[in-house]
């Protein structure tokens, strides 16, 4: 067994008054993907800041031999580091060679190796077509894939990414992974990274839980796996254990509409900025009390088609109905309720300011405003808080929050644009479950746009979008089943021995690696078959099972299968 | 060796990184060259047209040939001569709203003294709310009694030998002769905005990088903290630089204002200045976390000192115990002297090496300052 390369003992960090990280010892093996993760405000960045160097604290901690404390800027020219955020390590107004070039620069590398590196990277991002557009031009997941360009043209031995793939589209991100597996099997670089994705948490070698500024589990993910199914699931018994304070009763009638039971009919609706065509020909229909799911990646169109639902953006051409009457009717507006995409609720002032505001904009009665009022702050977890300044909520909260003001008003269709964006699973399961709640119990038709494709599931139909298009539209299982029927099953093996993934592809098994463990299919594979692949190269493994697609996966086939 | 170049690579590619980013942001390119010659010609237009054309009335209790002569001396550029007042408190009352900015008193016995080979006493009420534009009323009154005096003197002489000056006269302008203020006011205006606009925007540069999160590159690489703030400072000297070569030669165009000294005994000053500057930008945008806090700081603790003791809206000399100590120890005051100095007293920068060491020891103190407060890592 190897020393760890980065060993903290005893390490604790207060802010003021709260405290991020209580007496953490952590060790990171070098040459391993180590996942932090953990909900909101447990403490990721924080602890991936002190493994920086970047952030004082108390303790002790050692990077190889070198004290971090004592000597921070000793340990600085052997780590990368990204901070969290959406691009937010690099200069907007420089291309995306520009940036690499900075990054090799202050990182002391020489031109020579820049070049051959950067170019390697280029390569295997898919960047390289782009490298003279400003990073400020580039899609989210670009962003985050120049980022890790940057971390990684030192060559460092750790990279510390914290929460490199929020806010990225499914092929992006599952890009992102294969760029960081291959690099790692090269170089034997050590990668650190903090998500609050699960099925990225499953990909690591390893994996801390934090909660509340403690690690409550540490090591193999796959034990979690093995002993809670899945690690979502484990993340609720580790953490919460039921301990959810927020409630998802719904105290009052609303009364439902009858007539038709269609809520929204769209027909041939296009929209275009400039010579971008954002809409290209949409047609849908939702039905009323449906929880209808837009995903797709960014710049797909999901909050174009919303807003023009909203009427806030004037379509093309085409028309939209909403509850039969043309969108563009301002009798209709109050039988809405909508959450932007940016929080839409008011940072400074209290969660009853805020309350108030809302009810005064919708004209809502004081008797009934008391009574949903009570509601609002119970679905939101938030009794006795009303005080408080809203900016200083967990951004969960802050959502389930948001999520009450636009219904207060109890509209027909509540439309929710990425309502769980950079929410960690335990806050995320709650706000699905007030939806469901809403829907069931108020009759609401509840539109939701996310790129999150765990969360397709939680949704009665969904519409995968792409590059303005609506590629295919159905009830999750439905979709899966398409997948399935034109690829086949999907099984998951877990090889003890390096593998080379040329001897599925070869043999036209489509191969997808998942942590230590790769995802295989094609149509009419079978166990045995694989069994006798793995045989006939020699590779250990440790079992193959049958495994339910991932919602990833039949998102891209869809994508491939329209370009194709 | 390898260290010095890396030092270098590393210092070069924070500046040209600064560079780019300010030559292809719009916003920054105009905050960084169009608002300062935007401010400095409205600012240099206000003060000079101020002094001159003021409206000025007066009384004359005496009502002779010699008061209506002495009246008709304030007919001229500085001042724009009102109708006659009868009553002091009517004087009064235009002068408090603004209406009038001067009113001459002439007494009853101004021209039987003068006859009889006495001092006379003329009176002067001044608009004292803005005291630098007093002052210059004052010395417009005293260099055109002064001119009156010698007339008279002259006359006097013809018939028998002066005693006394007729009129008392003490003030004695050097320097500027023609008494123009803008000649000393416009290039003063160069100091204040050589102080604003590079402290802004390098306070800006920071809080920037703060804001956007592009520091942690810095907090979490190998690159040393002076070689960091030394490659944002470059830029920002180079701005400067060209900023303060328009401003000069906006003052000789637009307001045709001569420089008596040499343009080069001008530049150690200015370099020296512009240095110190950035470096009170540097030192705020390391205590800030944002950009709107770095700006404002920044204005407040650059622009106001620069109005009020630097001598440009009060003289140092009307200072008074601790304001003129704070006026000497801030760099403003002395940038300001070197300009006078070679603006209007053709002094070389020999005869201005003090105030050009205490800037540079000033720099060397901020700049030190910097690097100390300026954190690579959080609380």
């Amino acid at each position: 067994m190897n020393d760890p390369l980065i060993s903290l003992k005893n390490v604790s960090k207060k802010y003021r008054k709260t405290q991020a990280l209580k007496n953490i010892d952590l060790d990171i093996m070098p040459s391993e993907i180590t996942g932090i993760i953990g909900p909101d405000g447990a403490g990721k960045s924080t602890l991936m800041k002190i493994c920086s160097g970047v952030l004082s604290f108390e303790g002790r901690a050692k990077f190889k031999n070198i004290d971090i404390k004592k000597q921070p800027e000793a340990i600085k020219k052997w780590l990368s580091f990204m901070p969290q955020g959406l691009g937010l390590n690099l200069y907007m107004d420089l291309s995306v060679e520009e940036n690499i070039d900075f990054f090799a620069a202050i990182k002391n590398v020489s031109v020579n190796r820049r070049n051959e590196l950067k170019e390697k990277l280029l390569t295997a991002t898919g960047l390289s077509p782009f490298r003279t557009r400003y990073a400020r031009n580039l899609s989210g997941g670009m962003k985050q894939k120049l980022g890790i360009c940057c971390s990684l043209i030192s060559n460092p031995e750790v990279v510390l990414l914290d929460e490199p793939s929020t806010g990225v589209d499914p092929l992006s991100r599952r890009q992102l992974w294969e760029i960081l597996n291959s690099f790692i099997t090269e170089t034997g670089t050590t990668l650190i990274l903090a998500t609050s994705y699960m099925d990225e948490a499953e990909r690591c070698y390893s994996v801390r839980f934090l909660h509340n500024g403690e690690i409550l589990f540490s090591g193999d993910p796959e034990k979690l796996v093995s002993e809670y199914n899945d690690l979502e699931n484990a993340f609720f018994n580790l953490l919460l254990k039921g301990e959810d304070t927020a409630s998802n009763e719904v105290p009052f009638e609303r009364s439902k509409i009858s007539s038709d039971n269609i809520a929204i009919e769209i027909q041939g609706v296009n929209k275009s900025f400039g010579s971008f065509k954002a809409l290209d020909n949409i047609n849908l229909t939702i039905n009323t009390g449906e929880i209808f799911g837009f995903l797709g990646p960014n710049g797909a169109g999901k909050t174009t088609l919303l807003k023009c639902i909203l009427s806030i953006l004037k379509s093309d051409s085409g028309t939209i109905k909403v509850l039969g009457i043309d969108s563009r009717e301002k009798e209709i507006k109050h039988r809405i309720g909508y959450m932007s995409q940016i929080f839409s609720l008011y940072g400074d002032l209290t969660v009853d300011e805020n309350l108030e505001l809302y009810s005064s904009l919708y004209r809502i009665d004081k008797d009934k405003f008391i009574v949903r009022k009570d509601w609002v702050v119970n679905v939101a977890g938030l009794k006795g808080k009303g005080d408080t300044i809203v900016s200083r909520l967990p951004l969960g909260i802050k959502q389930r929050l948001a999520l009450g003001c636009s219904a207060l008003h109890l509209p027909d269709v509540l439309i929710l644009d990425e309502p769980t964006s950079g929410v960690d699973p335990v806050a995320r399961k709650s706000f699905w479950q007030l939806i469901r709640s809403l829907s069931q119990k108020l009759g609401m038709t509840v539109l939701v746009t996310t790129h999150n494709l765990v969360e397709a599931d939680f949704c009665d139909r969904i519409a995968i979008m792409n590059e303005g298009k609506v590629i295919a539209t159905d009830t999750p299982k439905k979709l899966r089943e398409q997948f399935s029927e034109s690829s086949g099953e999907v099984y998951e093996i877990y090889p003890e021995t390096d593998l080379d993934k040329t001897v599925f592809i070869s043999k036209n098994i489509s191969i997808a690696p998942f942590g230590k463990r790769f995802h295989l299919w094609s149509k009419g594979l079978t166990e045995d078959q694989i069994q006798n692949i793995l045989s006939a190269s020699n590779i250990r493994n440790r079992y193959i099972k049958k495994i339910k697609p991932l919602m990833e996966d039949v998102f891209i086939y869809f994508i491939e299968k329209i370009s194709v | 060796m390898i260290f010095l170049k890396e030092t270098l690579n590393r210092i070069s590619a924070v500046a040209i990184k600064e560079i780019k980013e300010i030559v292809r942001v719009r916003l920054f390119l105009m905050l960084a060259f169009i608002v300062p010659f935007i401010m400095f010609n409205v600012f240099s237009f206000g003060i000079s047209l101020d002094n001159e054309n003021m409206p000025f009335a007066y009384i004359d209790y005496d009502k002779s040939q010699l008061s209506a002569k002495l009246v008709e001396k304030f007919k001229n550029r500085y001042f724009d001569l009102k109708h006659e007042l009868t009553d002091l408190k009517n004087a009064e009352m235009l002068l408090s709203s603004g209406k009038l900015r001067a009113v001459m008193i002439i007494p009853s016995d101004f021209s039987k003294s003068i006859y009889r080979g006495n001092n006379a006493q003329v009176q002067f009420l001044i608009d004292g709310g803005y005291p630098f534009r007093a002052i210059t009323i004052r010395g417009y009154c005293e260099s055109i009694l002064s001119a009156f005096n010698t007339e008279m003197a002259i006359k006097k002489y013809k018939g028998k030998l002066l005693t006394t000056t007729p009129l008392r006269v003490e003030t004695r302008y050097l320097y500027n002769e023609s008494l123009k203020s803008s000649y000393a006011l416009v290039p003063s205006m160069i100091a204040v905005i050589l102080l604003m606009n590079p402290a802004v925007l390098t306070a800006l540069a920071i809080s920037r990088e703060k804001e956007m999160g592009t520091i942690y590159n810095i907090y979490s690489t190998p690159i040393k903290k002076w070689e960091f703030l030394t490659g944002k400072i470059i830029p920002y000297l180079i701005i400067s630089a060209i900023n303060f070569i328009l401003l000069v030669i906006t003052v000789r165009l637009l307001f045709h204002i001569p420089m008596k000294g040499n343009f080069i005994d001008l530049v150690p000053g200015a370099i020296v200045y512009v240095l110190i500057n950035v470096s009170i930008g540097l030192l705020v945008s390391s205590v800030t976390r944002t950009m709107v806090a770095a700006q404002i700081v920044t204005v407040i603790v650059t622009v106001i000192p620069a109005f009020l003791y630097s001598g440009l809206l009060v003289p140092v000399a009307n200072l008074e115990g601790g304001a003129k100590i704070i006026a000497r120890l801030y760099p403003t005051m002395h940038f300001m002297k070197i300009i006078h100095g070679v603006y209007l007293k053709k002094l070389n920068m020999v005869d201005l090496l003090p105030h050009l060491l205490f800037m540079i020891l000033y720099f060397a103190i901020l700049f030190t300052l910097g690097v100390t407060v300026f954190k690579k890592r959080e609380g």
